[in-house]
């Protein structure tokens, strides 16, 4: 029952008794209907239970719901309904003394009015912070986004030339050139898997052979004759495992770009299996991270090696990791790749 | 020579950007493809009709008429074509609709020539539409379909690089190919290192050199030819 349920959101918030906007029949009944529901409720478990043990139970928990989910209007009108039943409940079972009943009516409001206060700057602080991270990851994702196509034409024009034939000259700035456009593009498209890491989105699980993927990153033609490659298979691993293909290839070509250029002569993938986890480890036969720094590499736009890479390849490695409820860390001198061993169906 | 070079692949190319465009056109024209290039999907059937490409490459986002996946769809009914989608967006729901529609390959802008080149020969391969996929150079044979290369009826031992390298130079015997070339055509630039070029053409040579006077040779400060 949505409807009902916005419409009651709006009574007690009391967008009703300020807009002007008459509502409709018969969600308002429901509304109105569950409104008086939970204040006899209240009523009735404050005379049941008596006054202590209702102010924490039944006033103080409603409050703060009420201004949590529907902000600070519907705390206080809670809080006053809490006030007025209390007054009453407390007038036909406990003191007929009228000093102590108005103190502890007053008491009893100041303090819901606190609470009220309290967490509605709290949740004003929130949704500020919300919005405007949003806002900054939107910019991003747009930024880089429209710079794609004025770069894309500097790098195809760039390369077109070349494919042509150039004096080695303009050969030497074309390749440069070209080059800087490459750069730019690996950096565009870093920003913006940042961006889409932190928007939170979970890449859809799909069954995928880890092995073969491990084996298709690390045979990746065109990366050069300098570095000789392993990959080393450890226990049973199962033949599918259910997880995002995509974004465990794009965090294993991180820290593989990464191992190839820090390696002396060797780069190793190792795929390991237990029965809760699958286990891919990376390691390079170079000087790996000084002691201490492990955690300073994950962070962005830390670039450890000097060399200026974009800082992000390795924070992107581990949201995309742990996007799918996965971790990666650095251990031993490895990057440890640790994904929940999810068979697929049909796998046996 | 025996090659039939005659007989060059048609490209359809449907892209709004004007540099992409001219680039794409140019770097294909000088590899040999005919190109047909427009920047919408306007008279569509009748291009595909006249034109009768065997490969299209769509740009996904277009300023007006139909987007890329629906001119795909006519592409792919029509002509019954491979088709490699061009695009600024990537994300991974970009990429099923892509191939929902029935497009064979996806590249990302900003692209490396070599790689769209890579990629139409490779769906070119794919569907059987690659035009002279077996050459006979002398006493060599390429085979592009099979991946495949003989030197007097021995198999050559070839890394996926150095066959590219050797179907590259062969293709056009006689032509001086400069490093930035051969770099463009076959790595782009990520991994560029001045030597990768020597480094491979030197394996190559060895391995073709085993059965046979040089085929490969170095011009001074221009590059390399393979002569036949």
């Amino acid at each position: 029952m949505p409807a009902a349920w916005d419409d009651l959101k709006r009574l007690i918030s009391g967008q009703w008794w300020t807009s002007g906007v008459s509502p409709s029949w018969p969600n308002t009944g429901v509304a109105v209907g569950v409104l008086a529901g939970v204040v006899a409720v209240l009523g009735f478990a404050d005379y049941a239970t008596g006054p202590v043990l209702s102010l924490a139970l039944f006033y103080l928990v409603p409050t703060a719901i009420g201004t949590a989910i529907a902000g600070r209007r519907a705390g206080f009108a809670l809080a006053v309904e809490s006030g007025v039943v209390t007054t009453v409940a407390a007038f036909f079972s406990h003191s007929h003394d009228e000093v102590v009943f108005v103190l502890n009516g007053v008491l009893l409001l100041l303090t819901l009015s606190v609470l009220v206060i309290l967490i509605a700057a709290a949740r004003q602080a929130a949704m500020v912070a919300s919005v405007s991270a949003r806002q900054r990851r939107e910019f991003l994702a747009y930024a880089a986004h429209q710079l794609r196509t004025p770069l894309a034409g500097i790098r195809a024009s760039t390369d077109a030339l070349l494919v042509g034939g150039a004096t080695a000259q303009q050969e030497r700035l074309l390749v440069n050139l070209s080059r800087e456009a490459e750069r730019a593009g690996k950096l565009l498209s870093s920003l913006l898997q940042m961006a889409r890491v932190d928007q939170g989105e979970v890449p859809p699980l799909q069954s995928v052979d880890i092995v073969e993927l491990c084996r298709g990153e690390l045979d990746r033609p065109r990366l050069g004759a300098k570095v000789s490659t392993e990959l080393r298979i450890r226990g049973e691993v199962p033949d599918q495992t259910m997880l995002s293909g995509e974004a465990t290839k794009n965090a294993l070509a991180n820290l593989l770009d990464n191992a190839r250029r820090h390696a002396r002569t060797q780069v190793a993938v190792e795929v390991g299996a237990t029965a809760g986890t699958i286990e891919i480890a990376v390691s390079d036969d170079g000087p790996g991270l000084p002691n201490g720094t492990a955690e300073r590499a994950f962070e962005r736009f830390v670039s450890l090696d000097g060399e200026g890479g974009s800082g992000l390849g390795l924070p992107i490695a581990r949201g995309l990791i742990e996007s799918q409820g996965g971790r990666l860390v650095y251990e031993r001198g490895k990057f440890v790749i640790r994904l929940p061993n999810r068979r697929s169906a049909g796998d046996g | 020579m025996s090659t039939t070079n005659a007989v060059s692949n048609r490209a359809l190319l449907i892209e709004d950007d004007l540099s992409v465009r001219e680039a794409v056109v140019i770097a294909f024209e000088g590899l040999g493809f005919l190109v047909r290039a427009q920047p919408t999907g306007e008279q569509l059937t009748s291009v595909i009709d006249e034109f009768r490409p065997d490969v299209a490459i769509i740009d996904v986002q277009l300023p007006s008429g139909p987007d890329g996946f629906a001119l795909a769809r006519q592409v792919i009914s029509q002509a019954g074509v491979p088709v490699v989608f061009l695009t600024a967006a990537d994300s991974l729901d970009d990429r099923l609709a892509g191939f929902e529609s029935g497009g064979d390959d996806y590249i990302v802008k900003p692209f490396a020539m070599s790689e769209l080149l890579a990629r139409v020969r490779a769906v070119l391969r794919r569907s059987g539409r690659l035009h002279s996929p077996v050459a006979e150079i002398r006493d060599l044979l390429i085979d592009d379909n099979a991946k495949l290369a003989m030197r007097g009826g021995v198999v050559l031992d070839l890394t996926p690089t150095e066959f590219e390298l050797l179907s590259v130079l062969a293709r056009s015997p006689n032509q001086v190919f400069s490093k930035g070339q051969l770099l463009s055509q076959i790595w782009g630039f990520d991994s560029y290192d001045p030597n990768l070029v020597e480094v491979h053409v030197s394996a190559l040579r060895r391995k073709l050199d085993a059965h046979g006077p040089r085929l490969v040779h170095t011009v001074r400060s221009r590059g390399y030819v393979f002569r036949t």
